[in-house]
């Protein structure tokens, strides 16, 4: 379970996330929405560990993040944006690597790293560096490290970020019998047709702040959208992206 | 016994285990990185032959000082100069390298949503800078060390010793440093980090480039042979005494002034081992990573692209300039790189003044060189290093997806880099010239004379190297070996061609004139076959991602 209570994390004068309260039950798949900039990210480093909230209270698997933060992080995967991962080492030392640091037994931890890596179809490659590996490839690395350590709690942030059509089928698929055995998941995508389809519910913030909760189909039918990339559009003040295109195209004429 | 240290020290055994040979294994590819493309077989190899090469460097430049451990009467005396050596040493070595080193700024992101304590990571850091320093200390120290094992028969004891007072110095000059780097993160914001960071290490540059120039000033051997020291006051404050009291105390000399000072030194190692414990965490980490993400306070400058384009006009030659400009501006690491040529600029100066060798050499017939000649000719082949190795260089894809013409991005990158920034250093010579030699003439000739040889050094640094700007990765290592081979050899190039200059060129007017035409022919000569040479070259070039 994730739970947060009024969290805000502020950079100096600017506020990335603004008191911001909500809820994940175990078994769900949590679209977590929101514009360029809007504070997901943000939220999520610091529900992982990895930034300190300026204010407000956030729980991970029923353990403080901030009381708590090594029985948090021993329970949660993490696939971050940035890909950061030391690329100067193999798959299979990246994954051996963090099963060390899980202390999962180097047998298990083996068999298990196999199956990931077979899951993606990258098991061949698994002693090749991963500087020689494509955006997709390290991806595929980045969500088996998540994953190898049976994780309680997921954080994704656009997790399909570079995988190719077949693995993400793999991946979505995944996610679904991940949430049926209980697991919670945190989702990060701006690729909303994918999060309508997956999540159980959807939260979309604006600027650090709450703007919506519910399911695909709450949310619809709040704003009166067919769509939730309408819906999202339309609660996130996008303009209106024919008018936008038409203003683009005529401004490149002009030069 | 390992096992049981770790645990005692409140650490995670498996982790520390796993990170350090993570640690270990990432500095020796990053190491490589740069061959690794080129050299995809064998690769694992050359990464090896290139450490062991760089070992076999260090290993000789200490062994220039094994002949004192041979004449010097006082070992006190040869180990307080063999260390003070070493120590300068591995400190130039890490300052230089420090940033992969010690704290790593991607760290905190891969490692900071991981069941890793602080202790954990700062005792895996702590182990990796310690292997680090204690390979380059060892390398360096090892001819000196084995000699003190022989030198006054076989003494098992001594050599001991200096081997101790040698790891134990080197230790002490990484953890020194790692404070002053890493205890600026307690004090600067995120915003300014990064441009502090690098004033620092520019700043402290200044004493490391100074204790290398100066100490082997030190070194008169005959003298030394039968010289002792008192152990004064002031002499004591010296870091390097408190390691080389040990060698005194193997020595049978056991007074208090030999344990005092090794006490001392061993207190110093725990404060500073105390001190660091803080300053290596993860949450310092976190820090540099803050920093790398949040955008430098700075202010705007405009008419920046404007002025750039003043004297490069052609689309290329534009978008060089445009590139390079902003690089300087932006990149801490290009930055430092250009402006390092300050510190040593100053310290050759001044060495100059000291030995009097600034004189005109027009009347001097071939003597009084100053060591400010290695570095007005050295700049041209650092600046197009720096120009080539980048952190920056996935971006390099720009040139690859565009109608630019590759071969005139190098040229124009080469002229660039003449007009901003060799010519400007020159006319600052040429101002510090002025004043010695006061005669305009002379030096308005003489700083021809250098530009033209710059430029000749410039053009061969491109025809062997014929890269774009920017465009590869930038290796570990590879800036101090570039500078340490440039500090030796260096004075070799730059000693013997103005040394013809003074001896025979600059006394005959006609001659002068002729060996002046003669350069422009030739540079002009130069310039077209490297046209042609890096049309041909960069045909072939590729992305290096």
């Amino acid at each position: 379970m994730i739970e947060t209570e009024g969290l805000t994390k502020r950079y100096g004068s600017r506020t990335a996330v603004d008191g911001l309260s909500f809820r994940v039950e175990p078994g769900t798949i949590f679209g977590f929405l929101g514009p360029n900039g809007a504070g997901k990210s943000t939220t999520v480093k610091v529900l992982t560990g990895l930034l300190r909230p300026t204010m407000g209270r956030a729980t991970v698997a029923g353990f403080d993040v901030i009381g708590n933060p090594l029985e948090v992080k021993s329970r949660l995967g993490y696939v971050p944006e940035s890909g950061a991962m030391y690329e100067s080492l193999s798959a299979a030392e990246y994954l051996e690597l963090v099963a060390c640091l899980h202390h999962l037994d180097a047998k298990a931890a083996a068999t298990r790293m196999d199956e990931l890596l077979e899951l993606f179809g990258i098991l061949d490659v698994k002693h090749q560096r991963m500087t020689e590996f494509s955006k997709g490839m390290k991806q595929k690395v980045l969500i088996s490290a998540a994953l190898i350590h049976k994780p309680e709690v997921l954080f994704l942030d656009e997790p399909l970020s570079g995988l190719d059509a077949n693995a993400a089928m793999i991946f979505k698929e995944l996610l679904k019998k991940l949430a049926e055995q209980g697991k919670t998941i945190l989702f990060c995508s701006h690729i909303l047709e994918v999060v309508e389809r997956i999540c159980t519910r959807i939260l979309i913030i604006d600027e650090g702040k709450r703007i919506m909760e519910g399911t695909a189909g709450e949310i619809c039918r709040a704003t009166g959208r067919e769509t939730l990339e309408q819906a999202f559009g339309m609660l996130t003040g996008s303009r209106d992206a024919g008018q936008v295109t038409a203003d683009f195209l005529a401004a490149l004429e002009k030069v | 016994m390992l096992r049981a240290v770790i645990l005692l020290l409140r650490v995670d055994y498996d982790q520390w285990r796993a990170l350090t040979r993570t640690a270990l294994k990432l500095d020796l590819r990053t190491a490589q990185m740069g061959q690794a493309f080129s050299q995809q077989p064998g690769r694992s190899q050359g990464a090896y032959r290139q450490w062991i090469s760089r070992l076999l460097i260090y290993i000789i430049m200490g062994g220039v000082l094994g002949p004192l451990v041979w004449a010097a009467e006082d070992v006190f005396l040869s180990g307080t100069v063999i260390l003070t050596y070493t120590m300068v040493m591995t400190a130039m070595l890490v300052l230089i390298d420090f940033g992969a080193v010690v704290v790593s700024p991607e760290d905190f992101a891969i490692l900071g949503y991981q069941p890793v304590t602080s202790r954990t990571y700062f005792i895996t850091r702590l182990t990796n800078v310690l292997i680090y320093t204690s390979v380059i200390t060892l390398a360096l120290g090892l001819v000196p060390v084995i000699l003190f094992f022989f030198a006054r028969g076989f003494r098992p004891l001594l050599g001991l010793a200096a081997f101790c007072a040698l790891m134990l110095s080197g230790a002490g000059v990484a953890l020194f440093l790692v404070l002053i780097y890493a205890g600026i993160l307690r004090l600067v914001r995120p915003g300014r980090l990064k441009r502090v960071l690098s004033y620092v290490q520019f700043l402290l540059s200044f004493f490391i480039y100074g204790g290398y120039i100066f100490l082997p000033q030190l070194l008169d051997m005959r003298a030394m042979a039968r010289t002792s020291v008192d152990k004064s006051f002031w002499l004591l404050l010296h870091p390097a005494t408190w390691f080389a009291s040990y060698l005194d105390l193997a020595y049978r000399r056991r007074g208090l002034a030999e344990i005092v000072p090794a006490l001392i030194s061993l207190a110093a190692l725990a404060w500073l081992v105390y001190q660091a414990r803080g300053r290596l965490a993860l949450d310092y980490s976190e820090r540099l990573s803050a920093a790398s993400a949040v955008s430098e306070d700075r202010p705007k400058t405009p008419a920046a692209g404007a002025r750039a384009a003043i004297l490069f006009k052609g689309r290329e030659a534009r978008a060089v300039a445009l590139l390079v400009r902003n690089q300087f501006k932006y990149d801490t690491k290009f930055r430092m790189a250009v402006l390092s040529i300050i510190p040593l600029t100053i310290l050759y100066l001044f060495m100059g003044l000291r030995d009097r060798s600034m004189v005109d050499p027009f009347v001097s017939g071939g003597g009084g060189f100053s060591l400010l000649y290695l570095a007005v000719l050295m700049f041209p082949t650092m600046l197009k290093a720096s120009l080539t190795y980048s952190d920056s260089y996935p971006a390099s894809w720009i040139y690859y997806t565009t109608p630019a013409d590759r071969g005139r991005l190098v040229l124009w990158s080469k002229n660039f880099v003449f007009v901003y920034f060799v010519l400007p250093y020159l006319t600052m010579i040429g101002a510090v010239f002025l004043y010695y030699f006061r005669n305009p003439w002379h030096v308005l000739v003489h700083m021809g004379i250098l530009a033209l040889i710059s430029h000749f050094f410039l053009q061969f640094a491109v025809f062997f190297n014929p890269a774009l700007p920017f465009s590869i990765p930038a290796r570990k290592a590879q800036r101090s070996s570039s500078y340490i081979l440039t500090i030796f050899l260096g004075p070799f190039a730059a000693i013997g061609v103005l040394y013809v200059f003074s001896r025979w060129v600059y006394r005959n007017t006609f001659l002068l004139f002729a060996v002046l035409a003669g350069m422009v022919v030739t540079s002009w000569l130069c310039e077209r076959a490297l046209r042609a040479r890096v049309r041909r070259r960069t045909l072939s070039l590729e992305y290096q991602e």
